[in-house]
């Protein structure tokens, strides 16, 4: 069996066996985050090929220190954000100025039920903008003002679609028929 | 990080236990790319030794450039310069170029001319200079 520090070990030495064992192993999880940013396949396997070019390409600039998987991640984060930045689709997004936040919440017992099948039917159904700063805060755990950074748009900005995208998701839920009030 | 709500909790949990089948055909078109990063690197086989190299040689010929020439006399520019001197209107006395007057060292101090070369006999005076 080969261990994580093998492979990485192998990978700076542009072992091609090891570079696809990387690949065999993280492509399944990190093809499922590419799947929440991009709607179709074909782009989610041109963020995946070209994350995992860039993984192992850059794979000198890995300290050993932090965790491999999130690092993978990060790169795949920023593969699809790339990608989307290039077909603008993270252009149109809207700015909220009176917004009460509890009044798009969604209760726990509604995601405690979700089915995995859901969350790509429901994060499909957002818009790119919405969809986007929902994946990044919710699910990547990265603050406003990191994706106001990462989407360069205000921090405003982005609290006002994800408060949008929750609003978006309470709908979409219900129609699913979970509980979502 | 940020701090999630309960339902932002709990579909954090549920999406990133989500696993998609890869494309088979990616793997191909990543091995493809990085086959061609290592061939152009062959291609242009740069080495960073090679580089420094080149620098060197740069380095070592712009400062053989700006190295200033060595200060040899020039024999013609001492001719040309000694010419025109007077020409300028120098104040300096121009130099001597017709050696001093040194008598005849052959021949005999009464006026006699001594030849190597010819017999006495073939040696005639001028008729000018006969009496």
């Amino acid at each position: 069996m080969t261990t994580e520090q093998e492979l990485i070990s192998g990978c700076r030495a542009n072992d091609r066996r090891a570079q696809r064992a990387v690949y065999t192993q993280y492509a399944p999880l990190m093809g499922a985050v590419a799947r929440r940013y991009c709607r179709r396949e074909a782009d989610v396997d041109d963020v995946l090929v070209s994350a995992f070019f860039r993984v192992f390409d850059k794979i000198d600039t890995f300290k050993d220190a932090g965790s491999f998987e999130g690092w993978i991640r990060r790169i795949v984060v920023n593969e699809a954000l790339m990608l989307l930045r290039k077909k603008h689709a993270l252009k149109q997004a809207a700015e909220l100025t009176e917004v009460n936040p509890s009044h798009y919440s969604i209760p726990a017992v509604a995601a405690e039920r979700l089915a995995e099948r859901d969350i790509l039917k429901l994060l499909d159904g957002l818009p790119t903008g919405y969809r986007t700063v929902f994946n990044l805060y919710v699910i990547e755990g990265y603050k406003h003002r990191e994706i106001a950074e990462l989407l360069q748009i205000s921090i405003n900005t982005s609290k006002s679609q994800l408060i949008l995208a929750k609003k978006r998701l309470r709908e979409q839920l219900e129609k699913l028929g979970y509980p979502a009030r | 990080m940020s701090s999630p709500d309960t339902f932002d909790r709990q579909f954090r949990r549920t999406a990133r236990g989500l696993r998609r089948r890869p494309n088979p055909a990616n793997w191909d078109r990543i091995e493809q790319r990085l086959d061609g990063r290592a061939r152009r690197g062959r291609m242009l086989g740069i080495r960073p030794w090679m580089i420094a190299a080149v620098v060197l040689l740069v380095a070592g010929y712009a400062v053989l450039l700006a190295l200033p020439e060595p200060k040899v006399p020039d024999p013609l520019a001492q001719r040309a310069q000694s010419v025109e001197d007077p020409l300028l209107g120098s104040t300096a006395l121009p130099t001597n170029r017709i050696a001093p007057y040194r008598p005849l060292q052959d021949g005999r101090t009464d006026g006699y001319l001594i030849s190597h070369s010819e017999s006495a006999a073939r040696l005639t005076v001028a008729a000018k200079y006969r009496l």
